[in-house]
């Protein structure tokens, strides 16, 4: 058996059988969520390519073998979750495991986890912050690399370079919104430079919210420009501090949203970035706007859908009715793929997307 | 032990740089906060304080007990965050600076410090 069998789920149509046209103007709000490549247990997606797959002649792999990926969040452990996928004819069980913003009880976990599982996710922190070609570590992050001696641990940045900046500029291409000109707020860019600058090149008028919604400081940062010398002034200090000081975690995601900067919410027809930190200071309405972001839950999907907005657009794709963190993803593809992280470089990534058709989730929301 | 004097010079060279930074008077917009500064080998006390986005080093006699800041510190350590030479990152994670304040406030002076100095 090839390695790497083309097989592509059936059309692009939603569960409701209507085809979502991508390349479409704006959408009717008739037509709900279309999943690029959600694929309920059992199913096939659309497979690797050899060369993605970097397989060598000769090369035989088992014709169904099982991967079990683990992502550790320092997220709320009421937000665990489990699905099964296949990709490149792989089964791959991933599993989510909130830590309760508890840093101990994570690098525990991924020490339990070391050696028996093919790949470990670090979920609520990032390894590194790549920001303009200048790279930050993240101690805290270091402390649960550290844990793994053996099994490949990834946080998903290398994935999210290629990935989110793909989103942005597949929804650039396609819709349902027009980019260019299209007012944003960005609440951290920080931690996802690629899509901040996807955003710009796209045409966007993006404010960067880092000071804001992780400091309460009241200054929007207005240019990439500005955001990449206050990005100098800042980075290599913070991000030595413990990560609860930077991103809430735990509990601190379960409270109900304490809003803040309502004006910049107001203004922006699009709200971009980590899930936690756009909700933790959502206004009670959003009506008509936009949400571009990943790792929301069908409750998070409701809540965006109570609070009038229209749009949710999610960088990664549904698993099992919710979408997973990068990390979580990118363990997965480190773990089907059989290299470690260090090895895979942005091309891979996109040889790997571009293989899978990736596009971002698109779902009306009020067309539930 | 360091006295008083240079810390004095200290402190009114980091206000003057802060004051020179065009960002903070918009980051410290609602923040006016007075900052005391404690040497846990001196006997002497000296205090910032931060009002309409502007700040100033209060006299000697004006400084008072009790603030919405207190940093702790051996004189030294205390001195060198204020020129410059350390960030307050450092110190604060090994315990060499003691912060008495919320983690909000905190986190805002770490900031504010950083935009100084930083780079």
């Amino acid at each position: 058996m090839d390695r790497c069998r083309r097989r592509v789920r059936a059309g692009a149509q939603g569960r409701s059988g209507r085809a979502l046209d991508p390349a479409g103007p704006l959408l009717s709000s008739a037509q709900a969520h279309v999943p690029p490549f959600s694929v309920p247990h059992g199913d096939t997606v659309a497979a690797l390519t050899e060369d993605s797959c970097g397989s060598h002649p000769g090369r035989t792999v088992p014709a169904l073998s099982s991967k079990r990926v683990v992502s550790v969040s320092l997220g709320s452990s009421k937000r665990d979750h489990a699905a099964s996928v296949t990709l490149a004819g792989v089964e791959v069980l991933i599993t989510r495991r909130g830590c309760d913003g508890d840093v101990e009880a994570a690098v525990a976990a991924i020490a339990e986890l070391d050696g028996r599982v093919d790949a470990i996710g670090l979920g609520g922190l990032d390894l590194h912050l790549h920001i303009a070609g200048d790279d930050y570590v993240v101690a805290d992050g270091q402390r649960l690399l550290r844990a793994a001696r053996v099994t490949p641990v990834v946080d998903g940045s290398a994935l999210k370079q290629t990935l989110e900046p793909m989103a942005v500029r597949h929804l650039a291409a396609h819709g349902p919104l027009p980019l260019r000109d299209l007012p944003v707020l960005m609440v951290s860019a920080l931690d996802r430079y690629g899509m901040a600058v996807a955003l710009e090149e796209a045409g966007c008028r993006v404010v960067y919210g880092d000071l804001m919604f992780t400091s309460g400081i009241p200054y929007p940062i207005t240019s990439l420009a500005e955001l990449q010398k206050i990005a100098r002034r800042l980075a290599r200090e913070m991000v030595r501090l413990p990560i609860r000081l930077l991103y809430p975690t735990g509990e601190a995601q379960e409270r109900p949203p304490e809003c803040a900067f309502p004006e910049e919410y107001a203004r922006a027809a699009l709200i971009a970035g980590d899930f936690h930190l756009i909700a933790r200071h959502l206004p009670p309405r959003i009506d008509g706007k936009a949400v571009l972001t990943n790792t929301t839950t069908a409750a998070d999907r409701a809540d965006l859908a109570a609070r009038g907005a229209r749009w949710l657009f999610t960088t990664t794709p549904l698993l099992e009715g919710r979408s997973f963190g990068t990390n979580a993803l990118e363990a997965a593809l480190v773990a089907v793929l059989g290299r470690r992280p260090e090895e895979l470089g942005p091309g891979d990534f996109q040889g790997v997307l571009g293989a899978m058709h990736y596009r971002p989730e698109v779902l009306d929301l009020q067309a539930q | 032990m360091m006295p008083a004097l240079e810390i004095e010079q200290t402190l009114n060279e980091f206000a003057e740089q802060f004051n020179a930074r065009p960002e903070l008077p918009h980051m410290t917009r609602g923040w006016d906060r007075t900052i005391l500064i404690r040497p846990q080998d001196a006997d002497w006390r000296r205090a910032l304080r931060v009002q309409g986005g502007r700040m100033l080093v209060l006299a000697a006699g004006d400084t008072p007990t009790a603030a919405e800041i207190v940093l702790e510190g051996a004189a030294a350590t205390l001195a060198a965050i204020f020129r410059g030479e350390v960030a307050p990152t450092e110190p604060y994670l090994d315990g060499s600076l003691v912060v008495r304040s919320t983690e909000a406030d905190m986190m805002k002076l770490d900031i504010f410090t950083l935009m100084v100095w930083g780079e």
